[in-house]
Order: structure tokens, then C-alpha cells, then sequence
């Protein structure tokens, strides 16, 4: 039987002989590599970019009746040369994450040594506030300056001028806007709420990662707490303690009034599974093993390999 | 050890496909597109052409100045110059384009035959009078005449004719004019050049002329 090491079983990887809980992952900040990312962020970007590109294309060719596809892509190959720039810096963006992915020497030189100073350097010179307040302010300047050479790319114009003359374009586009929504709230809006409350209590999927919530999280409550621990125990080989003439519980229900930590105990239990779970409403749940409840149910989930790790 | 998802063939075949997309666009494009946005008047030349520029060519023509008519040149000859436009004679194709607005007072004589005479005087009796008044080419001949309809009611003439320079030289001029349903806008194409040059770039000239499209605003 695979024992948790002593001391928490989501305890740090640094705990007595480096060992981690059966089946768990090593944590984010123990890697040497970096993170994989998954499909989706490696090329989201990428795609954002070449519907942006494929925009300026059609505005080319919705202002000249007679410019061909091919003709209009070449001539914003040219006029559009920014967006080609950008995706290029996104491209070798994500071809450093791949290397750091497979490459520690590389990820650690860029960590420590690169963005650790610079990290280093704002913490010492600046509050974390003022570090958030810059980093949003980067953001709101980038996102801005985009939204510039978008406008300026289909109105053929310059960035500065089109940003000024954003506003007149809204006003103008309004009235069109308004009827697109009033088409989406009358028609689409009520087959979709229709739906949406037909499919009430569907299952949402928690990877083991999505789980922060550590058993060292949850303060107080500790006799409920070693309990929840020593039925993860014996969860891990239930066959084992049965065979030895134990019993495994079929769950856990855990009940109390709001506030008093179900919810955050049932995901520090679902942790340590580091499994894939899945997330359903506690009222239409059907998980067995571990059960929090109140008068306001929030969260349940079941791990792939374990009966339940539940709170609600 | 970590296992590291490898982008699949989808992306690695998009990756592909965008980068051919980016290597055949890295061929300029074969004409230059030409429009005047306000008049939504639109014509292409061969990208090897020369702008010549509206100053340029109103200082030459006079044209350009009443109304705010709106006028370009593209020069197919090396150097291009905007005298090909009228006083010289050029060895290679000129295109000459110009919008203008009609007051509802021409509007109203607006005709077929004023749109013919729109740049050179083509009919009998436009010839006559510009012989009257001294005017310094000879030689017309009528190559071709069509009558043009186009969408939203736009409408107008092409008309392909020789006129002969001083020295003998035989220069063929294709035109085409339009005007808008309500005739308040006259819309003129012209591409010229020495006889010989037009029939040895009559395909070329061709591809301009009917690539002239007017849209009504």
C-alpha cells in the first residue's frame, strides 16, 4: 500500500524524502522546465492575428469593387506589415515557451537570471499596488494602441487620427448595432436561456492543477479535518482495507451552516487525488464518497479513480 | 519526467499554409488600384505604370480646378512626364482619368454626344467648331463606337479614334465616359498612345478600360 508521506499529504515536495502524494504532480513552483501550455494559449494569438490581417483584407476589398482577393492580400502584406510583425514576435514567443518547456538550463537562464531581475529589481523599487497599477496601465496602452491601427488599417487612415475619430464611427455604426442586439435578445437570447436552464447541473471538468486549495489552507475545524484525511487514506487502496477486513466509506457528508469552510475542505480533499475531477452542482450530484452541504449547495466533485471528493 | 504535448499535424498544416500564404503575397501585386473614393469611380493599371499627380497633370490640362474635379494619370513611357497627356506624343500607353461634378443646369443638356466630346471633339460638329477655333490636330477616323449600360442607371459611350499630330504621327485615343443615373457626375477614362503602341498593347489597354466601374453613391 502507498502511504502519504508524514505530515500533510498535500505537504510541500520538500517534505521528509522529497516525496510527493501518490499520483500527484510536482508543484508549479518546483518545476525546472516551464509549464506546457496547453493548445488553445499556444496559438490563440496567432489566430487573433490572422483574423485581424484577414479583417484589413476584406475592409481592402468591401472599399474597391474590383480588387481581387489575391491582389488585396498582397497589398496587405505590405500596408499590413504590423500585424505580419506581431505575429512573427508571437511565433518566436511561443517557440521560447517550447524550449523552456523541454529545456531547463534554458528556462532557468530566463527565470533567475533575465525576468528574475527585472522582477527583482521592480519589487525593490516599487510597492506591488504601484507594480499592478503600471501593469495595467501597460495593458490598457497596448490593448488602445491596437485598437488604433485596427481602425486606422480599415479606414485607411492614420492610427491617431482613426482613434480620435472612433467615437464617430460608433455613433454612426449604432443604429445597426442596436438592431443586431435587439435580433440577438428577442430571437437567439430566449432559445438560449431556454437552454440554459434545461441544462442545469451539468458537469464541469476540474484538472488536477485547477485545485489550489491545500489541506493547509483550510484553519480551524480540525477534528473534521484529520477525519476528512484519514478517509483519504483510506481511499487510497479501499480493496487492501476491505481485504483486511476494514471498511471504506461510501462518503463523507459534511454540514454546517455558511462560512464555517465545507466548500474549501471538500477541494483541499479533492486535491491530493491530483485526478481529473468533475464539478456538479450538489443538488444534482450523485457522488457517493464526500458530501458538504448547506442551505446554499456550491460545489461537488468526483475524481477519475476515486469513489468522490465532495463539498457543496 | 514531464510529458510535453507536441502541436499536432492541424497546426503544424496551418503554420504551413500561413507561411505559403506569407511567401506567394511576397509578390507585389500585378496592377495598381486606383479610386476615387468620394465618386466611388474605380480603375486598375499595370503596377509598372507611373502616377502622375492630379497638380501635375491640372497644370497641363486647366482641368481639375472648377468643381473640385478629381483627376489622375498613370504613364506607361520611361521617364513619365505629364505632357504625355496632351501636348506630347507618347510612345507608350497614358491613361487619363477624371470626375467632375455637372450642375442641374448642364445636367439637363447632358447627352451622349456632349460625353463624346467629353476630351477631344469626336463629333461632326464638335470637330467643325474646333477646326473653326483652330485646333491643331487633323486626321479623325473612327476606330470603334459603343454605347454603355451599367448598373444603377449608370450609363455613358466608348469610343476608340485616330487623330493625327503634327509630323504625321497617328495617335489612337480609347475612351470611355459615364455619367450617373441623374447626370450629375461625369466620369471619363482615356488611354492614348502613338497607332503602332496601341496595337501592340491593345490587351493591356483592354484590361484597363473595362476595369473602369462606377458605383452610384
Amino acid at each position: 500500500m502507498t502511504i502519504a508521506p508524514a505530515g500533510s499529504p498535500d505537504g510541500p515536495a520538500g517534505a521528509p524524502g522529497g516525496l510527493r502524494p501518490p499520483g500527484s504532480r510536482p508543484r508549479d513552483e518546483d518545476r525546472r522546465t516551464r509549464k506546457p501550455l496547453p493548445l488553445w494559449d499556444r496559438i490563440k494569438f496567432l489566430l487573433l492575428l490572422t483574423l485581424l490581417w484577414f479583417v484589413l483584407v476584406w475592409s481592402s476589398m468591401a472599399n474597391d469593387p474590383i480588387l481581387p482577393f489575391a491582389d488585396a492580400a498582397r497589398i496587405e502584406l505590405r500596408s499590413g506589415l504590423w500585424v505580419i510583425i506581431l505575429a512573427g514576435l508571437e511565433l518566436l514567443r511561443q517557440a521560447h515557451f517550447l524550449i523552456s518547456e523541454h529545456w531547463a538550463g534554458y528556462h532557468q537562464f530566463w527565470v533567475r537570471h533575465v525576468f528574475g531581475g527585472f522582477e527583482r529589481l521592480t519589487r525593490r523599487r516599487l510597492s506591488d499596488w504601484t507594480r499592478f497599477r503600471l501593469w495595467r496601465l501597460f495593458t490598457w496602452v497596448f490593448w488602445i494602441a491596437v485598437l488604433a491601427l485596427i481602425v486606422g488599417g480599415i479606414t485607411h487612415s492614420n492610427p491617431v487620427t482613426a482613434l480620435l475619430s472612433a467615437p464617430a464611427y460608433i455613433w454612426r455604426a449604432l443604429p445597426f448595432v442596436l438592431q443586431i442586439m435587439a435580433g440577438v435578445f428577442f430571437v437567439i437570447i430566449q432559445f438560449g436561456a431556454l437552454f440554459w436552464f434545461l441544462s442545469r447541473g451539468g458537469v464541469d471538468v476540474y484538472f488536477p492543477d485547477d485545485i489550489k486549495t491545500r489541506f493547509s489552507d483550510v484553519w480551524g475545524q480540525d477534528h473534521v479535518l484529520e477525519r476528512v484525511k484519514e478517509n483519504i487514506l483510506f481511499l487510497e487502496d479501499p480493496e487492501l482495507v476491505e481485504s483486511h477486513g476494514g471498511y471504506v466509506p461510501g462518503g463523507i457528508l459534511l454540514w454546517g451552516p455558511p462560512g464555517t469552510g465545507k466548500t474549501l475542505m471538500a477541494e483541499a480533499a479533492a486535491r491530493p487525488a491530483a485526478r481529473t475531477c468533475s464539478s456538479t452542482p450538489a443538488r444534482s450530484s450523485t457522488c457517493s464518497w464526500a458530501w458538504a452541504s448547506s442551505r446554499s449547495s456550491r460545489f461537488s466533485a468526483s475524481c477519475a479513480g476515486w469513489p468522490c471528493a465532495t463539498a457543496a | 519526467m514531464t510529458r510535453v504535448r507536441i502541436p499536432g499535424r492541424p497546426v503544424i498544416a496551418g503554420l504551413a499554409l500561413a507561411l505559403a500564404l506569407v511567401l506567394a503575397g511576397c509578390a507585389a501585386p500585378q496592377y495598381t488600384y486606383v479610386a476615387d473614393t468620394t465618386a466611388h469611380a474605380y480603375f486598375k493599371v499595370p503596377r509598372v505604370w507611373t502616377k502622375i499627380s492630379t497638380a501635375a497633370l491640372d497644370k497641363v490640362t486647366g482641368a481639375g480646378t472648377p468643381g473640385g474635379a478629381w483627376t489622375v494619370g498613370y504613364d506607361a513611357s520611361r521617364p513619365a512626364s505629364p505632357n504625355h497627356v496632351l501636348s506630347l506624343v507618347p510612345a507608350r500607353p497614358f491613361v487619363y482619368a477624371a470626375v467632375g461634378q455637372v450642375t442641374r443646369a448642364a445636367a439637363n443638356t447632358l447627352s451622349y454626344n456632349l460625353l463624346r466630346d467629353s476630351f477631344l471633339p469626336v463629333t461632326a460638329t464638335a470637330r467643325q467648331t474646333a477646326t473653326q477655333n483652330g485646333f491643331p490636330l487633323t486626321g479623325f477616323r473612327l476606330l470603334g463606337s459603343s454605347m454603355l449600360e451599367l448598373a444603377q442607371g449608370i450609363h455613358g459611350i466608348r469610343e476608340t479614334y485616330d487623330y493625327t499630330y503634327k509630323g504625321g504621327r497617328v495617335v489612337t485615343f480609347d475612351q470611355i465616359a459615364l455619367t450617373n443615373a441623374d447626370d450629375t457626375e461625369v466620369y471619363v477614362l482615356l488611354v492614348h498612345c502613338l497607332s503602332a503602341c496601341y496595337s501592340r498593347h491593345q490587351a493591356q489597354i483592354n484590361t484597363v478600360l473595362k476595369s473602369f466601374t462606377v458605383r452610384s453613391p
